[in-house]
């Protein structure tokens, strides 16, 4: 008995100091990893909306950069982010994240729409679990620059308003490079995001020109 | 149990000899999947070295007191604790390798190798040679880590920590940057290891 209360008393000390220690180090170390975590956020949503595609070094220059130039605003429970001019007048386009399911896990991406709303800004992807090498390579420049000045007004036979194709193939101006040795990523890719410029489309868009 | 050997033979048996990986097949999890990039390779390594050593150094000073039945919760309880002061500190001052990373660092805290030195060695001796003992164990680990991470990014992306090495009409091994590249890579690295020295592998009967 006494020593089964030893080990449950032992046992409950050091979880505390533990846990003591580890939120302790957390607590120092909050403010840094959340600001990491704004920083490269703010970086993905400068550079989805061609503002800023170079890496800025300084954090207060991009802090600076981004509230002069990025108003958010919250609909259908979505956050949009929308860019500015130099000025911070006009309109010059809208951001929103978008999530779909990759070959090994969730996919995330910035995509960055022009203030007519007419064709893609820019794609930026910043969450993946795909093969390095391989399915990783949605984040190479190649890759997303491709979508940049996608026509979003027309949508061909299947509904989509571009598709991707093995490299090499005779290709449309709405048909892109799909990713050699990835083609669970590519179709996955293509699938999430015709799916979530459609709803952008059709019923984000309204919303915004009834507000703006 | 008595410790066997000096400071100097315990620091350095995990490196070669006892080498967890060459010797035990141990920790090959990570070995797969984390060392298709010399950097991420370095970061995990630093990871490990530091959790190892720590949790070794921790487990053998409260030896003493440390009940037998609750060891091993114990034992888990500060290698999580070690691993989850790492993550904090790569998502604090490294968060694009944090990124790269993604869960495993985390994953340090399954890795065999540290319950079984803490098990094996830490619990029954002294904190100093307990801490060597981790230490030139995460050594040795981290040591054909780099090998194969270099042999593995060098083939697959024709680079050495992101540097172009390889001239431009170098086709890439794709398989190298895959696991199962990583597969071959470690099969074959323990093939030359215990080809060339089978005297240090060889069991003794």
């Amino acid at each position: 008995m006494k020593k089964t209360l030893y080990s449950i008393l032992y046992m409950f000390l050091i979880t505390f100091c533990f846990t003591a220690l580890v939120s302790g180090i957390r607590y120092l170390n909050q403010e840094k990893i959340e600001q990491n975590m704004a920083m490269r956020r703010q970086a993905v949503i400068l550079s989805a909306l061609n503002i800023s595609s170079q890496k800025i070094d300084s954090a207060a220059l991009q802090m600076s950069l981004y509230n002069e130039r990025i108003k958010q605003r919250q609909i259908l429970d979505r956050d949009i982010y929308i860019g500015l001019d130099n000025e911070g007048q006009a309109i010059t386009g809208y951001a929103f994240s978008a999530s779909g399911q990759g070959f090994w896990g969730p996919i995330s991406c910035m995509i960055g729409i022009s203030g007519d709303m007419t064709h893609l800004l820019g794609i930026v992807f910043y969450e993946n679990t795909e093969t390095p090498g391989l399915g990783a390579r949605i984040t190479e420049d190649w890759f997303q620059k491709q979508f940049t000045g996608l026509s979003l007004k027309n949508k061909n036979s299947s509904g989509n308003f571009f598709t991707l194709s093995p490299a090499g193939s005779e290709k449309t101006s709405d048909d892109f490079d799909a990713i050699t040795g990835a083609t669970g990523t590519s179709d996955a890719v293509e699938k999430f995001l015709n799916r979530e410029l459609r709803l952008f489309i059709n019923r984000i868009a309204p919303l915004l020109i009834k507000e703006t | 149990m008595p410790i066997a050997g000096s400071n100097k033979q315990i620091l350095t048996k995990g490196l070669w000899i006892e080498n967890p990986v060459l010797r035990h097949v141990l920790g090959i999890c990570s070995t797969l999947a984390v060392t298709n990039l010399v950097i991420n390779t370095l970061v995990m390594c630093a990871g490990l070295i530091f959790t190892l050593a720590m949790s070794c150094i921790t487990v053998s000073a409260m030896r003493n007191y440390t009940p037998d039945r609750i060891r091993m919760m114990v034992q888990m309880l500060i290698i999580s604790s070690y691993v989850i002061i790492v993550d904090i500190l790569i998502k604090a001052y490294l968060p694009e390798i944090s990124v790269a990373l993604g869960p495993y660092v985390g994953l340090i805290i399954t890795n065999c190798i540290v319950m079984g030195r803490c098990e094996a060695f830490a619990r029954q001796n002294p904190p100093i040679p307990s801490m060597l003992d981790g230490l030139g164990t995460a050594l040795g680990y981290s040591l054909v880590l780099l090998i194969i991470s270099v042999v593995r990014e060098t083939l697959g992306f024709g680079s050495i920590m992101g540097f172009t090495i390889m001239p431009d009409s170098f086709e890439r091994w794709t398989i190298m940057i895959m696991a199962p590249g990583a597969f071959f890579m470690l099969g074959i690295f323990i093939w030359i290891v215990r080809a060339r020295y089978p005297h240090l592998y060889e069991e003794k009967s």
